[in-house]
């Protein structure tokens, strides 16, 4: 079983500021004494800092309302006389708006991963193992790095917005996530005891794909 | 530029501003293409979409509490439907039923609103996370999003695409087939013959009862969950079937040949062979019946 002082999900939480204040002071101890969690941590804040710099307002570009608004804007005096001009509430923009950037981000973030599994995976858009099966195992292990920073960045863009969804479906998102994990944990411990064995790596991948696709749709919508 | 953009863009919107709390009764007519788009948002409520012969989109409903306005706006035929929320803070709802030219594609967002789609033959392609979403009828081509939401699809025609988190998903027909889960169950039981089949879970169940084309292929996929495979007697069909812990149970007839170096693997053939369906589990049992 994985160390609980070493475990990144508690680590996420932290960062993100999730943790009670009791939690945070047994994160900060073990930080104090463990110099892989204190890179992680370094790792995370950095790219929750790189989410942070995505443009804030970005105008969806195949949406054409904005510039059919911004030209019923200087004309509200004298509409055409088959359009009613509509005054959009602000709440409902910035919403469309902040999904849009959201979107952006995590597809920044697949792009860069598409990229780097394409040179490692034959086709890296599947999710049954079968079609994951990385070419050899130095391959699988870099694939694996890819897939852990990608889901890391993921999960920092769907948390920056935890404050729209609702507590059950991060409730529901959550315990799924963890279902990903304890799945990838078990296939961990049998490649452990089998190491190279291309069946259970193929399953592991499968299943780091899963849970980025899982954080991908998160990231992309709002409840 | 007046003339030109009243040229270029045929524009009809309307606003029903709502008193606080009221509930409003609304229909609105807009122009479309028969083969046009139309996009429809409608965050809580109902939804019901269905295909009619008119080159018209209409929507009838009513807004609730906490929906400012129903904003219905055609441009060059293309539609968008959207029940606005307003700014007070409350999750308004709206329940609506849109009817569009049944050669429509059509997308829906939602968050928790049920939706039932009818009479499309266009492509649809809906995105929510708790409301339940069924379909019927003959769409080109389906694709489904949500989380928590159960999603069934009836008397599909071509390419289903669902994908939930923990929403039971069901699909009854379709010849192209893709549906992921991660504790949902996975159904498959259609009327037709599939050509293609990718299903995968962790801790959800598959079932695939559904009789195979010429030369298909089917790869299911469970790290826990149990994965059941039901076929027609007359199925002619290979089997690569593989777990690392879980129980292989074949009561389709022939003894199981045991193919796998690092795993069990069981390849079995019936027929001629000529569909591939490929189980793989870590944990999850397997079994093969007769449909």
């Amino acid at each position: 079983m994985k160390e609980p002082e070493c475990d990144d999900v508690t680590l996420q939480d932290f960062v993100d500021g999730w943790l009670d204040a009791a939690q945070e002071g047994r994160v900060r101890e073990h930080l104090a004494a463990c110099a892989r969690c204190r890179a992680e941590e370094r790792q995370l804040r950095r790219l929750l800092a790189r989410v942070a710099e995505l443009p804030r307002t970005v105008a969806p570009p195949h949406d054409l309302w904005p510039g059919v608004a911004a030209r019923l804007g200087g004309r509200r005096a004298s509409p055409p006389a088959e359009v009613e001009t509509i005054e959009r509430p602000r709440r409902a923009r910035s919403w469309n708006v902040r999904r849009w950037v959201l979107q952006t981000a995590a597809a920044i973030v697949f792009t860069a991963l598409g990229a780097a599994l394409g040179r490692l995976i034959p086709d890296a858009g599947e999710t049954t193992a079968a079609a994951v099966r990385p070419a050899s195992s130095s391959a699988f292990a870099a694939a694996e790095t890819e897939y852990l920073r990608a889901k890391d960045a993921l999960w920092l863009v769907a948390a920056s917005r935890r404050d729209e969804l609702s507590p059950v479906t991060m409730e529901i998102v959550r315990r799924n996530l963890v279902l990903i994990d304890e799945a990838i944990w078990e296939l961990r411990q049998a490649l452990a005891a089998d190491p190279g064995n291309p069946h259970l790596e193929s399953l592991l991948l499968a299943q780091h794909r899963r849970g980025l696709d899982l954080l991908r749709r998160l990231s992309a919508r709002s409840a | 530029m007046r003339r030109c953009w009243r040229a270029s863009a045929a524009l009809l919107a309307v606003l029903a501003p709502l008193a606080a709390g009221a509930q409003t009764e609304v229909e609105r007519r807009v122009p479309a293409r028969a083969e046009g788009t139309v996009e429809i948002v409608n965050v809580a409520g109902s939804l019901v979409v269905s295909g009619w012969d008119r080159e018209e989109v209409e929507v009838t409903g009513t807004l609730g509490r906490g929906i400012d306005a129903l904003v219905v706006r055609a441009v060059r035929g293309e539609v968008k439907v959207e029940a606005e929320p307003g700014r007070s803070g409350h999750q308004g709802s709206a329940h609506l039923e849109v009817r569009v030219p049944h050669r429509s594609r059509v997308a829906v967002e939602t968050v928790s609103a049920e939706v039932l789609v009818a009479g499309l033959e266009g492509e649809l392609d809906v995105e929510s996370i708790s409301g339940p979403v069924e379909v019927e009828g003959d769409p080109s081509a389906v694709a489904v999003e949500t989380v928590s939401g159960d999603v069934t699809v009836r008397r599909a025609r071509g390419r289903v695409a669902v994908e939930t988190v923990n929403g039971r998903i069901t699909i009854e027909g379709g010849r192209d087939l893709r549906a992921q889960s991660v504790s949902g169950a996975i159904v498959v039981d259609g009327a037709g013959e599939v050509e293609r089949a990718e299903l995968g879970v962790v801790s959800g169940r598959i079932l695939f009862a559904a009789a195979l084309a010429r030369g298909a292929e089917a790869r299911l996929s469970s790290h826990s969950g149990a994965v059941e495979v039901a076929l027609p007697g007359a199925s002619a069909a290979r089997f690569d079937v593989s777990s690392f812990s879980g129980r292989i149970t074949n009561e389709l007839g022939p003894p199981a040949e045991k193919a796998g170096r690092f795993t069990p693997e069981h390849k079995l053939v019936f027929g001629s062979g000529d569909a591939r369906v490929h189980v793989e589990t870590f944990s999850g049992s397997v079994t093969l019946r007769k449909r």
